[in-house]
């Protein structure tokens, strides 16, 4: 049954538009996963009657839609998780109004998946440690420059691998994002896009290049679909 | 789930859905696309959900402490845990 015209709608996905969900999927609430054809595109809505408020059993559902958009062939583009509209023509006109970029965006992530390698420095995982307000100037000037340097030396390690591993999985990635935050020990996450002819080849490579690569942890997951490689 | 944790060597890639929770919460409320460009989602609902993922992995980790702890050691004391 098509979205009507004044219910709010929770988005999940752009996918091309001959793309319908499979039957039954339930989405957000346990709501049913419907198609809404956008132009030359079709989005993935469940009837919400306002913004669903993030939590992991939302975030898990809401990836499992997007998920089932995936095939051999193509990838859809998945939407950030809080995109809710008040009705179905908001969310036709937000839509319209970028669909040629959607278009393309869609024809470069066919086939393709995301995989997530995290590199984490297990001499890493406390966090430096930072002036306290009640020590004396110098003291608290040493440690400050202390705590940055700290901070450049792990950016500059984390510059390096991922450069080093860029080099090594080649062309296996067809694109990839770097994020140098380092949370919990994390030295540099990187996401890459990775054809699914080439999912063994580029699992062998990110192997190689962990065990070669002896004084941190790496930490691979996937596939994804293709979040860090959408606006 | 599509995602899996990959078959890198075992020593060197833990196995563990944690991290895959982690790496899912942070693609799907950080990552994917915007389309509204105004796009409202509640900062303290988005904190309220790094605090439930912490929970999750700090329960995680003492969980696996828990397990790797030798049944006979005896712990350090009351705050252990």
């Amino acid at each position: 049954m098509a979205p009507t015209m004044d219910e709010g709608l929770h988005l999940y996905c752009l996918v091309e538009p001959d793309r319908s969900p499979p039957e039954g999927l339930r989405g957000l609430e346990d709501g049913a996963v419907r198609r809404l054809d956008v132009g030359r595109l079709a989005a993935w809505v469940t009837a919400l009657e306002g913004r669903p408020s993030p939590s992991l059993e939302r975030v898990r559902r809401h990836n499992r839609v997007v998920e089932a958009a995936m095939s051999e062939s193509s990838s859809p583009i998945p939407v950030r998780f809080g995109e809710w509209f008040g009705s179905r023509e908001e969310l036709l006109d937000a839509v319209r109004e970028d669909e040629g970029a959607y278009l393309r965006r869609l024809e470069g992530l066919r086939g393709a998946v995301e995989f997530g390698v995290r590199v984490v420095d297990p001499d890493r995982s406390a966090p430096a440690e930072r002036p306290g307000a009640a020590e004396s100037g110098r003291v608290y000037m040493e440690r400050l420059a202390r705590a940055h340097a700290e901070e450049r030396a792990a950016r500059g390690d984390a510059e390096r691998l991922a450069e080093a591993l860029a080099a090594h999985v080649g062309s296996l990635a067809r694109d990839a994002r770097v994020d140098l935050r380092a949370p919990e020990g994390g030295l540099v996450s990187v996401a890459h896009l990775v054809a699914r002819a080439d999912e063994a080849a580029y699992r062998r490579a990110v192997g190689e290049f962990a065990e070669r690569t002896t004084d941190v942890q790496f930490r691979v997951s996937g596939p994804w679909p293709p979040y860090s490689f959408v606006e | 789930m599509l995602a899996e944790m990959s078959d890198v060597p075992a020593a060197r890639a833990p196995a563990d859905d944690r991290y895959a929770l982690a790496e899912l919460v942070s693609r799907v409320v950080e990552r994917g696309a915007v389309i509204t460009g105004d796009l409202v989602v509640s900062v303290a609902g988005v904190d309220l959900l790094y605090v439930a993922l912490d929970v999750v992995l700090a329960a995680t980790d003492r969980l696996e402490e828990g397990r790797r702890r030798p049944v006979a050691e005896p712990r350090d004391g009351p705050d252990d845990g």
